[in-house]
């Protein structure tokens, strides 16, 4: 039964190679044109160049808001590890009512618009007297990356074997012993992909940081910034580089978790 | 010689809660009580001088009644639903293609195309959407593409600042998070049901709606979910993309409360009503899709 | 005579509303081969777990060497399990698996090195030392498990149905394997497992469970020949239970089947045999003859309607009509 060349098949190739046009037409117009002399973007290019990337280097201000993100990246990645590993861990040893819960609960940041997180942690914050700025942000992304973290460790956890805990326990491990030397070193891929994606969310961030920044600006924001003020291919090439970090970063995420699989 | 424990059962349960009390306190600290005080809020009154903490309707009222025509709130958030509706099932159309595509024709390297179609979910939000300013623009590339071919003589403002230009660029925003579930609804579809139906006679057709479908619904259901969820609340993209009344979404009007318009108050009772609306469309997905999910034959 | 190491006193474990062990009390006596032989839930391993220090008895009382073991914590136990899927750290290796117990423990390096090597040559695992569990065959690390567990010189080495997953040659073999190391190191094992061939073979006694209770706990071999109750007697292969008395007849003793008779028989298959042209003896007619490697396993049914089993050296036809005999004192009474 030959049905390769069939009518269905047709249509679904091209349909499906649509739509793939369609999602990659704006990244490679956006690679394309970082390169283009002039300024404004129209068809065809103009020529090559690489001066928006020299320029991008030197405007201090992108490169100053390109730190302020990493610092909240790795510090908010670095919280949400701290408390959801163990969290994790502890879902998954214990047994308690409310797991369910829990659960559901931790992606609720993920599954609802940055707008609300933002707004509530706004107004939360103000009722304690936390002025907008880097701390807010920071307590900000470490909330909704617990939702990338947590689920991440859990569902690693519950493919261990399940008697790997009681084996070490069995043996005369202590409870700290079980965990550094037994689940740790197992865990430790899964936990490193969800830091890696966890940083590349947080470095993407826009609608939780904005109601929490105050002068605090973070990359993405000054890029909003710079977008609404006008078109400098500048921003074609921040985030052309964004754009390969951020596929690299996935990719080796990717990589990792798979491996690490059993 | 007798066996003792370093610490008595009290204390190790204890500790071992200790792993859990964070996580607890911080969820507390920072998801339940800013809902819960986002709540309190929006029943407060917003002073000429500051917010007064007594309790009032007037935020409520106001969102329901302020306004005229196309402004008032409520047809705003109406609007809004429209909008993001409209971008869910272009999203979903627009995957279903692809993930059928990756999983059924695709022999070698499926994991490759995957990744390939998830990819633009990874470049940066701001770049996405900002990229259709570029393409969609009067200057553009698409407007100077049309031109160069001879197609039209005159830039076309309409693509940009528009509801079109709006729903294409959240479409290709939200696409991968409808893209993801729909494929790994499909992907757990055991092959052997399908070469089952067609060996009972079924076509290929009647196979495609009598069992590919409802099997794919669970994940269709997730993934809309999604893109309907977080689109209503973005307020970005359409900043960026809209027109004059289409660059005002239910999220912009809330967000312009913490911002120049100054009333938080008003601002937590718009959020309370988009934060109770998207969760009864996340609950009711929730029950549809575990709905179609007993239709699953492992469940059975 | 050796002396009691665990005695277990009116246990009772329940998970909610489920009565899992309804009361045991069971001695285990120091250097023994005892086995907990039963169906799928009736709850020998859980008696095992609570040895472990996984569970906690709902009531009753643990003694070890006559100390309450209840309060002290699996990891501070000197008993060591071999779980039924290995449960071997998947990051380690084969030297670095047998090491842990004794590492958490803190013991001094230089002797942790010389009991591995002691306990990799005791289990031939002395070239596999450096690799890692997924590089071993199920056999291999059925190996390793034990001797991770061995090497910290526990006093009890519990086994919760280790050789479920090996093939038949390979379950054999490590039986005797399990068999020689005990000997040799006299650590005593409380073995868990449905097999009942497996029982018999390798245990000195054999602790027969249903439903959370002790049906009988003796040698192998009283239990074989004199089940204490039916389900004992159906348990442990098949058992021809026959209902009836015995009739003098010809200065003979034969059976008479008799279902509202008093006492119920057990007769196993080997002791049964069917004897063609007979006048006295139960009439059945045979169904079935199935080779079975050594021996021919017959079935023949009853006019009760009954099957009855047989081991013989030589097959019936299915038709043949036979009479049933056995000799009184291969029958038990249950």
């Amino acid at each position: 039964m030959s049905k390769k060349f069939s009518g269905s098949t047709v249509l679904v190739i091209i349909l499906a190679v649509c739509g793939f046009l369609f999602l990659y037409l704006p990244v490679v117009v956006v690679v394309m044109y970082s390169f283009n002399t002039d300024a404004i973007s129209s068809f065809p290019m103009s020529g090559f160049t690489l001066k928006w990337y020299k320029a991008m280097f030197a405007n201090t201000e992108l490169i100053k808001s390109l730190r302020n993100s990493l610092i909240v990246a790795f510090i908010g990645t670095g919280l949400a590890i701290l408390i959801g590993v163990p969290g994790a861990y502890g879902m998954y040893k214990l047994k308690f009512p409310g797991k369910k819960a829990l659960e559901k609960m931790v992606i609720l940041p993920m599954m609802l618009p940055g707008i609300i997180t933002g707004i509530t942690i706004l107004s939360f914050l103000q009722l304690v007297g936390v002025v907008q700025g880097a701390f807010a942000v920071v307590l900000g992304h470490t909330t909704f990356l617990l939702g990338t973290v947590l689920p991440q460790v859990y569902t690693r956890l519950r493919q261990l074997d399940r008697n790997l805990l009681e084996a070490s326990q069995d043996l005369g491990a202590g409870g700290a012993q079980t965990f550094f030397h037994v689940i740790l070193p197992n865990i430790k891929t899964s936990v490193f992909g969800a830091a890696l994606l966890s940083i590349t969310l947080s470095l993407d961030e826009i609608p939780v940081t904005f109601f929490l920044n105050g002068v605090f600006t973070t990359l993405p924001i000054k890029i909003y910034g710079m977008t609404r003020n006008g078109f400098t291919p500048e921003i074609n090439a921040i985030c052309s580089l964004i754009l390969l970090a951020s596929v690299a970063a996935v990719i080796i995420s990717n990589k990792l978790s798979a491996k690490e699989a059993v | 010689m007798k066996i003792k424990s370093k610490y008595s059962p009290g204390t190790r349960k204890f500790l071992q809660y200790g792993l859990i009390l964070p996580l607890v306190l911080w969820l507390f600290m920072f998801l339940i009580v800013p809902y819960v005080n986002l709540l309190i809020n929006s029943f407060w009154k917003n002073g000429a001088f500051k917010v007064e903490h007594t309790f009032t309707l007037e935020n409520y009222i106001k969102f329901f009644t302020s306004g005229t025509g196309t402004n008032r709130p409520v047809m705003v958030l109406l609007d809004t639903l429209r909008i993001s509706a409209i971008v869910m099932v272009c999203s979903i159309l627009i995957s279903f293609p692809i993930a059928y595509f990756i999983n059924f024709k695709v022999k070698k390297n499926k994991q490759l195309f995957y990744m390939l179609a998830i990819i633009p979910l990874w470049v940066s939000y701001i770049m996405r959407a900002y990229s259709w300013r570029i393409i969609l623009g009067t200057n553009g590339i698409l407007n100077s593409f049309f031109m160069w071919t001879g197609l039209t003589k005159e830039p076309i403002d309409a693509f940009l600042y528009s509801d079109v230009s709006v729903i294409i660029a959240m479409v290709h925003i939200y696409t991968p998070f409808v893209l993801m579930p729909m494929y790994t609804a499909m992907e757990q579809i055991p092959r052997n049901l399908l070469e089952a139906s067609k060996d009972l006679g079924c076509g290929r057709i009647r196979t495609f709606f009598k069992v590919l479908l409802p099997l794919t619904l669970p994940g269709v259901l997730t993934g809309g979910t999604y893109a309907l969820a977080l689109s209503m609340g973005d307020f970005l993209a359409p900043s960026l993309l809209g027109g004059a009344s289409t660059s005002t979404k239910i999220a912009n009007i809330a967000q312009l409360q913490f911002g120049t318009s100054n009333n938080w108050p008003y601002g937590a009772a718009i959020g309370v009503i988009i934060f109770v609306l998207i969760l009864l469309i996340i609950l009711v997905m929730g029950r549809l899709e575990k709905h179609f999910s007993k239709l699953e034959p492992g469940k059975e | 005579m050796s002396r009691k190491l665990i005695e277990l006193k009116n246990i009772v474990k329940n998970f909610g509303k489920n009565e899992i062990i309804k009361n045991i009390s069971l001695d285990v006596y120091e250097g023994e081969f005892l086995t907990l032989l039963g169906p799928s839930g009736c709850g020998k391993t859980t008696i095992l777990r609570m040895l472990a220090g996984f569970e906690t008895p709902t009531s009753g009382e643990i003694l070890l060497d006559g100390e309450d073991l209840i309060p002290v914590p699996a990891n501070r136990r000197q008993i060591n399990t071999v779980f039924q899927s290995y449960a071997l750290f998947p990051h380690m290796t084969v030297r670095g698996n047998i090491a842990y117990g004794m590492k958490m423990k803190h013991i001094p390096a230089r002797e942790i090195e010389e009991r591995v090597d002691e306990m990799l040559a005791l289990t031939q695992l002395e070239s596999l030392a450096d690799r890692k569990p997924a590089q071993l065959s199920g056999g291999q690390q059925q190996r390793v498990a034990i001797a991770r567990s061995l090497v910290n010189r526990p006093k009890v080495l519990l086994l919760d149905e280790p050789l479920g997953a090996l093939d038949l040659h390979l379950r054999k073999s490590m039986q005797i394997e399990l068999k020689r190391l005990q000997r040799k190191l006299g650590t005593t094992y409380v073995y868990v497992t449905h097999d009942q061939e497996e029982a018999m073979t390798m245990s000195d006694r054999v602790v027969v469970m249903h439903e959370g209770r002790i049906e009988q706990c003796d040698t192998a071999r009283q239990i074989y020949k004199h089940p204490a109750t039916r389900f004992v007697s159906q348990f442990l292969g098949d058992a021809n239970l026959f209902t009836g008395t015995y009739v003098h007849g010809d200065g003979e003793e034969y059976f008479c089947q008799d279902d509202g008779a008093a006492d119920t028989y057990a007769v196993r298959p080997e002791k049964i045999h069917f004897v063609l042209n007979a006048s006295k003896g139960m009439p059945a007619v045979v169904t079935e003859s199935t080779f079975m490697g050594n021996v021919y396993r017959n079935c023949a049914k009853l006019e009760s309607g009954q099957i009855c089993f047989a081991l013989d050296d030589r097959p019936y036809n299915p038709g043949t009509e036979v009479k049933i005999f056995f000799a009184p004192e291969d029958a038990c009474r249950v």
